[in-house]
């Protein structure tokens, strides 16, 4: 309940959380988020970015609504069909008119209600973009990939797993200048220039977070996505790949160039069909070098076009 | 003749009550207007964003926009005293969130026939709000100053006289003397051949109150909403910003007021009620002397009117536009906005001309613009 002595916050909030199919989670979780909003901040609002739930998510939510007079200016953003956390998110965002917005990747709250606040406090620091992840529930696969990430990318800022952050209004205005689309928020946020910090905690239920991270398949997908858009991993691979087979084709014809110089007799023909291989995969090769070069110009040009696709937005309180 | 013996009995004097007593004052008819409030225009007449409209507001139906447009010359020649036209009215478009695009806002501007400039969207937003901003031609009326010129007509005329205060305690069709019978509080009888209901959102409940007739309600539900006056900056004292289609907001001048009227599409409205007449749970606070689903209540001076939604629309309206149109909060106005439902879709707003009863004659009309009052001509 609100304490009446405690100075209620007078920035304006905006909490957007992911929502797929978390009809089960969502009466406690919403639950801690609106006692939190509410006894420390005059005006808040929540958005539900619902990626195409095919459970009873909306009627559960829409009866906590009912119900519960804390759960004030209820959004739902409704998404045209399964588009993926960050689209979803990006829909939620946009909607959002806080001077703060809240990002909640999942409903798992297994951290302390105090790590919210903490998180605005830093916020208020001056940190535009504050997040919290926890530090005793990555998985391998996700070790590695931040690893990986954090190595290969331009940005100088790590990025890590992640359950919650807050942005200010400022680093939501920043990014969209930076961009339109937004395929990993994540990245975005640490390249948009603004001061971030991030918060660890020890989840109380690491097993049950480790088992929803490995569950979204869609995420390994965006992983490798993410290495295109953000790092030239793949772009250095592959022309790894154009280099060696090129060199395995400037070999061959080195070979020929050899045994002509060195007047032996291979069978009649071989000396001109493997001359003209070894020249015509080497052109093949610098092509496909130089095509590689395009794609990845390409790949910039059109993630700035890509948006997402929602049915509609519902409000549900006011 | 009996004393309350009228040709014709209004109820409601909004815009519409008392722009058809004027009307059969003029015949030389004689005209009664029943008001419950204190004075005339004090609910949606005058509380509402005071757009004359022009058909901007309806890229999803091209009928409500040409009708608009239409009627819009004619309002603004006729009502010429109170209208408001020095400032620029900008319509933008949304980037996100909204059913139509710049490109589809031009077309439609063009297919109806209203005119439509671009102009930079850098001007009024801030970067990657909205793909189009349009200089339009679209002004604002001053309910206050319609008011006193329709009651000072009125006034001229001995045949029309208004009564305010007054509660109707029951309507009786008495189809063997070809009138209806209305009682008001403390017994008073009236008799009128012809009635006419103007008191949009009490029509359904004034329609049920009808003994000794057939009559079918319209089907409605309502919104209570909220409008919020606000002193604008020297940079949008001659502005007026409308961003569109969707969950959006609108900032423009109120009338002659020099305020700001600030109202948005997802936190204006307050409360919705499903139910034919309007049915809120503020009305078991306030009491049935002040408001009731048979009979309602002045919201805006109702002491159970919801908290303001101030802090929401200003920050959904900062969000859109750049710092220098800057406004301060004033006061903030309540009223109940009926909506017919079969115009949910495409967002139409008909005006809805009904004749519930004839010999007796009894018409309601329920439309939610000021400039299609001329539609009910035909009907009087």
């Amino acid at each position: 309940m609100t304490d009446k002595n405690t100075v209620l916050e007078k920035k304006f909030i905006s909490a957007v959380v992911y929502l797929r199919n978390d009809a089960g989670r969502i009466e406690s979780f919403a639950d801690k988020l609106t006692e939190f909003l509410s006894s420390n901040f005059v005006d808040y609002e929540i958005i539900f970015a619902n990626d195409a739930s095919t459970d009873d998510s909306i009627p559960v939510i829409k009866s906590l609504c009912a119900r519960d007079s804390r759960m004030r200016a209820v959004s739902i953003v409704q998404m045209g069909h399964f588009q993926g956390q960050e689209s979803a998110m990006n829909a939620g965002r946009d909607l959002a008119i806080g001077d703060f917005v809240y990002e909640f990747d999942d409903m798992l709250m297994d951290y302390d209600r105090d790590l919210m606040l903490q998180v605005y406090h830093k916020a208020l620091e001056g940190y535009d973009i504050v997040s919290a992840g926890c530090s005793n529930a990555i998985s391998v696969s996700s070790r590695i990939f931040y690893h990986y990430y954090n190595r290969l990318s331009a940005s100088e800022k790590d990025i890590s797993s992640e359950t919650f952050r807050i942005l200010s209004r400022r680093a939501i205005n920043k990014v969209k200048m930076i961009d339109q689309y937004i395929p990993y928020r994540k990245a975005i946020y640490m390249n948009c220039g603004l001061e971030s910090a991030f918060l660890t905690y020890e989840s109380g239920d690491a097993g049950l977070r480790k088992k929803m991270m490995k569950g979204r398949h869609e995420r390994s997908a965006l992983a490798v996505d993410s290495l295109i858009y953000f790092t030239n991993a793949m772009e250095k691979l592959s022309i790894w790949i154009c280099v060696l087979f090129a060199i395995v084709a400037l070999a061959v014809g080195a070979d020929i160039i050899y045994e002509t110089a060195a007047f032996t007799h291979p069978v009649e023909g071989w000396r001109s069909t493997m001359g003209f291989l070894s020249i015509g995969f080497f052109g093949v090769f610098l092509v496909l070098a130089i095509i590689l070069r395009y794609l990845s110009v390409l790949v910039n040009l059109v993630f700035k076009k890509t948006r997402y696709l929602i049915a509609g937005i519902d409000k549900v309180t006011s | 003749m009996n004393n309350d013996t009228y040709d014709k009995i209004i109820i409601g004097a909004g815009l519409y009550g008392l722009y058809a007593a004027d009307f059969c004052g003029k015949k030389g008819e004689r005209v009664l207007v029943l008001e419950r409030d204190g004075g005339a225009f004090r609910r949606a007449t005058y509380i509402n964003q005071a757009r004359v409209h022009m058909g901007y507001h309806y890229p999803r139906s091209l009928s409500t926009a040409k009708k608009s447009a239409g009627y819009f010359k004619r309002f603004c020649e006729e009502y010429d005293f109170c209208i408001h036209r020095d400032f620029a009215q900008v319509y933008a478009t949304s980037s996100r969130f909204s059913w139509t695009d710049a490109e589809q806002f031009m077309l439609f501007c063009e297919t109806a026939g209203i005119p439509c400039e671009e102009v930079p969207v850098s001007r009024y937003f801030r970067q990657d709000m909205c793909d189009g901003a349009f200089l339009t031609r679209e002004y604002t009326y001053d309910a206050a100053e319609l008011a006193r010129y329709y009651t000072d007509r009125i006034a001229d005329m001995p045949n029309v006289s208004i009564e305010y205060g007054s509660r109707i305690e029951d309507i009786l069709c008495d189809e063997a003397h070809n009138c209806f019978v209305i009682t008001l509080a403390g017994g008073r009888k009236l008799e009128g051949a012809f009635l006419l209901n103007a008191t949009y959102a009490s029509t359904n409940q004034v329609l049920n109150m009808v003994r000794g007739a057939e009559h079918k309600e319209f089907d409605l539900k309502y919104e209570l909403c909220e409008i919020i006056l606000t002193e604008p900056s020297e940079e949008l004292k001659n502005v007026g910003i409308t961003v569109m289609d969707g969950p959006f907001f609108s900032i423009m001048p109120f009338g002659k007021t020099g305020f700001h009227s600030l109202t948005s599409v997802s936190f204006t409205p307050h409360i919705t009620s499903y139910e034919n007449t309007p049915v809120f749970r503020c009305q078991e606070r306030a009491g049935k002397d002040v408001c009731s689903s048979q009979d309602l209540g002045n919201c805006s001076e109702c002491e159970c009117r919801p908290d303001s939604a101030w802090p929401y629309m200003d920050h959904l309206a900062r969000k859109y536009m750049l710092p220098q149109y800057d406004y301060k909060y004033v006061r903030s106005l309540f009223s109940m906005k009926p909506i017919l439902k079969a115009s949910e879709v495409d967002d139409s707003r008909p005006t809805a001309i009904r004749v519930n009863h004839r010999s007796p004659d009894m018409v309601s009309v329920l439309s939610g613009k000021i400039n299609t009052v001329y539609d009910m001509e035909e009907y009087l």
